[in-house]
């Protein structure tokens, strides 16, 4: 017989598993984007697969814009024009890194989750041309629900 | 009924409220960024020194010395070039996951640090590719807690305008000398 113990637990970890599936992102899995538009460059805004913090999913925003919602394993191409762009993320508070945009260039901003008093905190950071490519290539594209355009 | 309080000896009740706040401060405190600047000049707060050229730099103006100006090309004109790298250090995620078992954590005690790195180089180009360079560095590093702790965009701005400042400062001891130069020029 099952006691209110085992019911209760139960009924914690199906919660859990469908907030897990929920932040998961089932989009198609990474493609090189081939072509930059003239005059602009291209930013991959990506997410490792990581179980901390893996329900935890954010928007990311590059100034005003909004680029992508962003989840656990996933990427997203922002075509960007030159300039200093600020991308940022928020949840319990705001996290921010600054690239200095030139046209014709691609660029790998890393996002995951950080220790946060209530939930995860987001955490942006540029990382190399090598490690981006090394990293990306498990990350799926976010799926277009998700995707601001 | 505040002042009754402050004045009555070490209570449970005051220590309970007082040794968090205590713990609070103290890692706001450590918690604020730190900045190194090379090399060691003294800062210039305002000067009436401008030395104007033909500007290659394609940045944001806040960054640009403020002694420097950019003037209509022409054959009389310095060349100067500006450019800057900004590097940041690595993040520790053992660091994190560390600070999950420390119960410090909850009253603000450092997670972990962030640092950039900047260096910037301004050339100042004459006559027969006569070139005076200036360059300076500058570093910060900013402590992060689960309260406190600026983004990275904040720690590189700090970072710029201080070797912007530095630059400046330089650029004002070397006076003379670039007056020369534009004359000659």
């Amino acid at each position: 017989m099952r006691t209110p113990q085992g019911r209760f637990i139960s009924a914690t970890l199906l919660a859990a598993s469908l907030v897990f599936v929920a932040a998961c992102v089932s989009g198609p899995p990474f493609k090189k984007v081939e072509t930059i538009p003239e005059g602009s460059a291209l930013v991959y805004v990506y997410r490792p697969d990581h179980f901390a913090g893996s329900i935890v999913s954010f928007d990311v925003s590059a100034g005003k814009n909004l680029v992508s919602w962003i989840g656990n394993g996933s990427y997203y191409p922002y075509i960007a024009s030159p300039g200093e762009i600020e991308f940022w993320a928020k949840t319990e508070s705001k996290a921010s890194v600054t690239l200095d945009v030139k046209a014709g260039e691609t660029y790998y901003v890393r996002a995951s989750v950080s220790i946060g008093a209530f939930v995860g905190r987001p955490f942006l950071e540029i990382v190399t041309t090598q490690v981006g490519e090394d990293e990306i290539r498990e990350c799926k594209l976010v799926i277009p629900e998700k995707q601001h355009k | 009924m505040f002042c009754d309080f402050v004045r009555r000896r070490n209570t449970p009740a005051k220590s309970a409220i007082g040794m968090p706040l205590a713990f609070l401060g103290l890692s706001a405190i450590g918690c604020s960024p730190t900045l190194v600047v090379q090399p060691d000049v003294a800062k210039v707060e305002k000067s009436d020194f401008v030395i104007e050229g033909r500007l290659r730099y394609e940045g944001n103006r806040e960054y640009l010395p403020r002694t420097i100006a950019e003037t209509a090309s022409g054959e009389s004109a310095l060349d100067i070039e500006y450019s800057y790298d900004v590097s940041y250090g690595a993040r520790n995620s053992a660091r994190e996951i560390a600070a999950l078992f420390n119960p410090l954590t909850i009253l603000g005690f450092p997670i972990d640090e962030d640092s950039v790195l900047v260096v910037g180089e301004l050339k100042i180009i004459g006559k027969n590719e006569n070139t005076r360079t200036y360059s300076a560095k500058s570093g910060v590093r900013s402590a992060r807690g689960l309260f406190a702790g600026g983004t990275l965009s904040e720690l590189r701005r700090s970072g710029l305008i201080a070797v912007r400042n530095n630059l400046e400062a330089q650029l004002a001891r070397d006076r003379e000398a670039l007056m020369l130069l534009a004359k000659n020029h």
